[in-house]
């Protein structure tokens, strides 16, 4: 098969698929640090959110945490696994970081779902609309991850592109770091 | 490193993120516990970062990255970090040395109102003090035709109001001055 020159060829000492991550991650930093930004500055603009922020569910927020670190073990550990050239248990802990994923999806959802029910809606005030813009978008990163992840595995089960299991990893554990700063921004902060 | 080896240390870096996780969610409660406001700051916001170095340290190995991939994260935060400094003051504050900001009171004084909240009253310009009592008829003033608030910003001057509504920030202080 002939393989693209950009997957062959490194100008920086950095294989240009993990290069093209970081920079994607480089780019999502500005997307998600610039709304956590102007949610923070909103904020404390605005001490009279600290009463909406009262609604969200610590238990739910630090479960999905848990979640999130545990889906990040297992995608560590697929990319050790990848390293040593294993590639079924490294589409096998890809999968078990999918369905971690999957989980944190489904928390959401019923979190979602109980909050819309009571009237806190994307349009009730200031700290919703930053609520489900943040959650949303991360939730969105979450969900393309899984599928790239699935896809990926299907590879490695295979044997094949075994580098994507770190390309993809690092992807993951940046979802978890957003993860890491909305859970006290959203739950705990009240 | 052995197989086995690597692995159990990865297992350990996630234990510590989940000792670090139960402080945040617990720390927070301690300090609210005890009203000492630092607490709460240092538990959900400092170990937050921690967690974050710990993550992009051991499982994003960052540390044995290339500096370019350091060049392009150094660069981004600096871009979020011009971007709050630039526009925080304007969403911040309501006023500086030759502007204020007008467009946002209305949404404070009904925060203030229907929430009696002294914090929105303060930022929304009104005072609050409760020994004060011509300017918590100001309040009272700004709060016309509210719910619990009287009609006309006459009635605000009669007795009682300007008082009954100054007897400090908490519930019943909007029913106080309608009376």
């Amino acid at each position: 098969m002939i393989r693209p020159i950009a997957t062959t060829r490194s100008a920086s000492g950095t294989p240009t698929g993990r290069l093209a991550v970081w920079w994607l991650i480089a780019s999502e930093v500005v997307i998600f640090g610039g709304l956590l930004a102007a949610y923070l500055m909103h904020r404390l603009g605005h001490p009279e959110w600290a009463s909406h922020a009262a609604n969200t569910n610590t238990w739910i927020g630090a479960f999905n945490t848990l979640v999130l670190l545990t889906s990040s073990l297992s995608a560590v550990l697929a990319h050790q696994a990848a390293e040593r050239g294993n590639g079924v248990r490294a589409a096998n802990l890809l999968l078990w970081t999918t369905f971690g994923g999957l989980i944190f999806v489904l928390v959401k959802s019923y979190e979602w779902f109980t909050e819309i029910s009571h009237g806190m809606t994307i349009t009730a005030n200031g700290f919703w609309a930053f609520y489900y813009t943040a959650a949303g978008l991360h939730a969105l990163h979450v969900i393309a991850g899984m599928v790239i992840m699935i896809i990926i595995s299907m590879a490695a089960r295979k044997g094949r592109d075994l580098q994507r299991v770190e390309y993809i990893g690092i992807y993951w554990h940046f979802v978890d770091l957003i993860w890491i700063f909305l859970f006290p921004l959203l739950y705990i902060a009240k | 490193m052995s197989e086995h080896t690597e692995d159990s240390h990865y297992v350990k870096i996630w234990g510590i993120l989940c000792v670090l996780l139960v402080v945040s969610v617990v720390g927070p409660f301690v300090g609210e516990a005890t009203g000492i406001q630092v607490i709460t700051l240092i538990t959900a916001f400092g170990i937050a970062f921690v967690k974050a170095y710990i993550v992009a340290k051991n499982f994003m190995h960052l540390n044995v990255e290339k500096r370019i991939v350091h060049f392009f994260l150094a660069t981004v935060l600096m871009f979020v970090v011009l971007f709050f400094s630039a526009t925080a003051p304007d969403v911040m504050k309501q006023e500086g040395s030759n502007w204020v900001k007008t467009y946002d009171f209305p949404s404070l004084q009904a925060s203030c109102c229907d929430d009696n909240d002294a914090a929105d009253c303060r930022l929304a310009g009104l005072q609050v003090e409760s020994t004060d009592h011509h300017r918590t008829a100001i309040r009272c003033v700004q709060c016309v035709g509210r719910p619990a608030y009287p009609a006309d910003p006459e009635a605000c001057h009669g007795a009682g109001h300007g008082e009954d509504a100054g007897h400090g920030e908490g519930s019943g202080q909007g029913e106080d001055a309608a009376h």
